[in-house]
């Protein structure tokens, strides 16, 4: 569910990015709405969602930067509220309270990114979904990211690259003692 | 014999060094994309205290520089106390008290990647280190990145921010409660004094509260600092508000 309303969340806010780029520095009456559009509950099957509030934050932190009028406030936020039927007609089963992309039926998955992508195309927005990280990336006509759908708490240690060395240093170690074992087979001592 | 021996022994090094020399070369040849990274595993082997300084080593220029300081870089003085001062006093002036408040309208906010302030934790090499807004793989080889998620200084709620253990960060294993954390932005300057320094898992949520009702910061970075490769465990430093604007979002 979390990953859905990602998904739609990031779709209405590529909507925002027509708006002129002149710097806000406020989140007017419009993006208010919004926002508290985008901390609504949604029930499916008894259980009750909603959108994490690091997702919200990151689209306050977005109005910080641009503005929105009334119109495009309204027309996101019945994309919201329609994402949210949808979602709530949709056929899952539930197991906890949290539901992921995949426990929706094919039918709704796909509505739910044909819009987001419309609506991400329509701006010069690009949207990603890469199923295999389960993550979403928006990035705009010079490839820079405008939100990113990441853990909260990153990896902050030696980069995997340097992990891949270490691997690479064990390979080389493995190799010099085939060495040693060839030597000893071809009884050079 | 020993003449005998030693040859053996010579004969033995010599293939295996061989044969490793040329794996090596195989695997350059193969995989030369993570040479770098060797080099890099290399240094943090040898390297004990990374320099906090960010204007060395590798850094890269391809970012916007929103930050500007907000007054002159503090130094040292008698009403602004480093680490070796007393730790209750931030460094109040003795003169009226400034403007506590900031309008949002006021202020050129960031967007992802950008870099907006400075941090520096007093009595650590943790001085005047970039700061970006996001953490992504790039913000964090330039110094120390905000989670977008988060809220700004100012704001009134949590600021969360990671760093490299073997970079700008290796150094919070040095911070002690009462430590004051400073950030330094281009609408005010912040002040957090360190309540907790915890380990936790990377996957406790309980480790933050992005929707703190107080204005506070969390500096993490990953656990053991001298770990190599993935650690599941981070190091976090809390820092609650002592002064700075407060943004009035008009």
């Amino acid at each position: 569910m979390k990953k859905v309303l990602a998904i739609v969340f990031v779709a209405i806010l590529a909507l925002t990015c027509v708006i002129s780029v002149a710097a806000a520095g406020s989140i007017n009456a419009n993006e208010q709405k919004v926002l508290d559009a985008l901390g609504k509950t949604a029930k499916v099957s008894g259980a009750t969602f909603k959108i994490p509030s690091q997702y919200i934050n990151q689209a306050k932190n977005y109005f910080l930067t641009v503005d929105l009028t009334k119109e495009e406030a309204d027309t996101i936020i019945a994309k919201i509220n329609a994402a949210i039927a949808a979602i709530e007609k949709a056929k899952v089963s539930v197991s906890g309270n949290e539901l992921d992309l995949h426990d929706l039926d094919r039918d709704t998955r796909a509505t739910i990114f044909a819009n987001a992508t419309e609506a991400c195309e329509a701006i010069g927005l690009r949207l990603v979904y890469d199923g295999t990280d389960n993550a979403v990336v928006i990035t705009n006509e010079a490839g820079e990211a405008v939100f990113e759908d990441e853990a909260v708490i990153k990896k902050t240690g030696s980069e995997v690259n340097v992990t891949v060395a270490a691997l690479i240093v064990v390979v080389l170690t493995v190799v010099a003692a085939a060495g040693v074992v060839v030597t000893k087979k071809a009884q050079l001592f | 014999m020993n003449f005998k021996f030693g040859k053996k022994l010579l004969t033995l090094l010599a293939v295996s060094i061989a044969f490793a020399l040329t794996g090596y070369l195989i695997l350059f040849l193969c995989l030369s994309g993570v040479l770098s990274p060797v080099i890099s595993a290399w240094s943090l082997l040898r390297t004990e205290e990374p320099s906090a300084d960010t204007e060395s080593g590798e850094t890269s220029s391809d970012y916007v520089d929103l930050y500007r300081p907000s007054k002159a870089p503090s130094e040292p003085s008698s009403d602004a106390p480093s680490g070796d001062e007393d730790p209750s006093d931030p460094g109040e002036s003795s003169e009226e008290p400034e403007d506590d408040t900031v309008l949002g309208s006021e202020i050129t906010f960031p967007r992802l990647g950008n870099k907006f302030a400075e941090i520096s934790v007093d009595g650590t090499t943790i001085q005047h280190v970039s700061m970006f807004f996001g953490d992504g793989k790039k913000q964090l080889k330039n110094g120390v990145g905000m989670y977008p998620g988060s809220s700004f200084p100012g704001m009134g709620s949590t600021c969360l921010v990671s760093g490299h253990n073997n970079r700008d960060f290796h150094a919070l294993k040095d911070v002690e409660i009462g430590t004051f954390i400073r950030v330094s932005t281009s609408y005010g300057e912040y002040v957090y004094r360190v309540t907790a320094c915890e380990v936790k898992q990377a996957t406790d949520s309980s480790a933050y509260d992005l929707v703190a009702a107080e204005e506070n910061i969390i500096l993490y970075t990953c656990y053991p600092f001298n770990e190599l490769g993935l650690t599941s465990k981070r190091y976090f430093v809390y820092g609650e508000y002592v002064s700075g604007p407060k943004i009035i979002l008009d």
